[in-house]
């Protein structure tokens, strides 16, 4: 578990020097490549290795492209109630509201040809989400969170209930300025140096929940530094929490929930999705949000990695599959992703529809 | 990352305002407050320029001597900053002092903020003497002596409380230990000050 000092920043990649830019933003969640940075590099501490010995530094945690034996699932942000840690997930895309105010229920895939309203061509989706029967139309629920037990209702098909993003973290927006090197007063301010910044304030009890394996001898608990402007999260190892493990066959009719943002070379689905599934499956629908724009600064290198656009958490894969699918057995880090499964993207819930 | 951590305190001897600029509502130039609590604090960035500038100040180096850019990190092109192996975080109010119709003035504080501030403690590798369980009820207030008590009350600017004595030795114990090292030895007047009119007043209260 990673629970914050103060606040937290996690950037969203987009370009910011204080001046010029004006406005910095955290993101909360922070993607994968975060944590993997700030663990890594903590490891490396744990281990005394020497900084200045490129060879010590890639033997102890591999190189930018290779994590060596770094597996990590998460981060996910998790809420201590009822002693015990609660992951909390944003609520699924194809959540529609229920009758009761604040809780959700899962849209159902039906064939677009047969609503006579609908002008879908299905050559490639054969099937559109409605509201289930009798629930009026609605606008999709608005984002928000559902705890884990609450998502295992609403993938099992049951109205869930859902929290705000606020109940959970707030923005703190904080203003600076830059002063003159070698001055001391907020007179000796350079010009045009006045930005915001906002930053990520977790609410009483909620962090971060992170596994990781493939790492040993780190102390039961500590202090770490993590995101921008150094700020640090207290890490104390817990129990793991338990993984809905994706059912094996795969059902005749199943949906993928990614509950960590995925990255697909072609797009928003994978050229074949046979990179990840043994046997036949069909996408017959999907429920997404607009695709997360994330980079980051190659501290290694000192420059700019490249931008991707990824799939954010709570999209939604519905499948059909004729013959007994199943999950492939070389998956790495059991996700799916055209990007760093090792490191948490691509991690999923799998249940029937 | 981080390699040691330590605690410093800060003991105000003149009114404090780390400001955040100009403000819309009924004040003008308001102070930083946590977001979520509303206590007041001073954000790290202001924190690290001063230390910054106090360490240069002191050892009379400039600001861009190895060893100041080492310590708190370098400022320029992309590419070419780098963070510092200082790293402040922000600073959190842990005693707020109070006007009190009796002995002038309490130090007054809260569970919330005590748990918080043992947290930082314990991940700083230092044990702090032990906490009450459970904090007042509303309209009382835990008590280390009788200094601040005005009649059967403690009366704190326009608040009244009733005081309860019966965590009196821990609170003296957690106060004496907090004055020890946050004020300096020259100070040993203020430090007997703070054990003898430490208050521990309700959440809603502080």
């Amino acid at each position: 578990m990673l629970t914050p000092v103060d606040v937290w920043l996690f950037r969203d990649g987009k370009s910011f020097d204080a001046g010029s830019d004006h406005f910095a933003r955290s993101v909360f969640p922070p993607f994968p490549t975060v944590l993997q940075g700030a663990i890594r590099s903590h490891h490396l501490r744990v281990k005394g290795v020497d900084l200045s010995d490129p060879q010590a530094i890639a033997a102890c945690v591999g190189t930018a492209t290779n994590f060596g034996a770094l597996r990590l699932r998460g981060p996910f942000v998790a809420r201590y109630e009822d002693n015990r840690w609660v992951r909390y997930f944003p609520t699924p895309a194809d959540a529609v509201p229920a009758r009761k105010d604040g809780w959700v229920v899962a849209a159902t895939p039906r064939a677009a040809a047969d609503d006579d309203a609908q002008t879908c061509h299905d050559s490639v989706l054969p099937m559109l989400l409605f509201p289930p029967e009798g629930t009026p139309l609605r606008k999709q629920a608005e984002e928000s969170w559902m705890s884990e037990d609450a998502l295992r209702d609403y993938l099992a098909g049951c109205a869930a209930p859902t929290c705000s993003a606020s109940d959970l973290f707030t923005v703190e927006h904080r203003y600076g300025v830059g002063i003159q090197p070698g001055r001391n007063r907020v007179a000796d301010a350079e010009r045009g140096l006045l930005y915001a910044v906002a930053f990520t304030r977790t609410r009483e009890n909620v962090g971060l929940y992170l596994e990781v394996s493939g790492y040993d001898g780190w102390p039961s608990r500590g202090v770490m530094r993590i995101g921008g402007e150094g700020h640090g999260a207290y890490f104390e190892q817990t129990a793991p929490l338990p993984w809905h493990s994706a059912p094996n066959p795969l059902p005749e009719r199943f949906k993928l929930c990614f509950l960590t943002p995925t990255y697909f070379e072609a797009g928003w689905r994978p050229d074949r999705w046979d990179k990840f599934f043994a046997g036949h499956v069909q996408l017959v629908t999907v429920a997404l949000r607009r695709y997360e724009m994330r980079g980051g600064f190659d501290l290694a290198s000192r420059s700019p990695k490249p931008a991707r656009r990824f799939v954010p958490a709570g999209s939604v894969y519905y499948f059909q599959s004729a013959d007994s699918a199943r999950l492939r057995d070389d998956l790495v880090n059991q996700a799916i992703t055209d990007f760093a499964p090792e490191i948490g993207f691509g991690q999923f819930w799998i249940a029937p529809w | 990352m981080f390699e040691k951590s330590a605690l410093l305190f800060i003991y105000v001897e003149m009114p404090l305002h780390a400001g955040t600029g100009r403000g819309l509502g009924a004040v003008d130039l308001p102070i930083q407050r946590e977001r979520v609590t509303q206590y007041p604090m001073i954000q790290a960035s202001s924190l690290k320029g001063k230390l910054r500038a106090e360490v240069r100040l002191r050892n009379a180096w400039q600001d861009d001597s190895a060893e100041i850019v080492a310590l708190f990190g370098k400022a320029g092109e992309a590419g070419d900053s780098f963070s510092g192996a200082v790293a402040p975080g922000d600073a959190r109010v842990l005693l707020f002092p109070v006007r009190s119709l009796a002995g002038v003035l309490a130090w007054t504080t809260s569970l919330h903020v005590l748990q918080r501030f043992a947290r930082d403690c314990a991940f700083a590798g230092i044990n702090p003497p032990a906490l009450p369980s459970s904090p007042p009820a509303l309209g009382e207030a835990f008590v280390t002596s009788d200094a601040l008590k005005a009649g059967d009350r403690v009366v704190l600017e326009d608040f009244s409380f009733t005081p309860r004595t019966e965590h009196k030795e821990t609170l003296k114990k957690l106060a004496d230990w907090i004055a020890a090292r946050a004020l300096p030895n020259t100070h040993a007047y203020w430090r007997e000050q703070i054990a003898e009119k430490f208050v521990l007043l309700p959440e809603d209260a502080f």
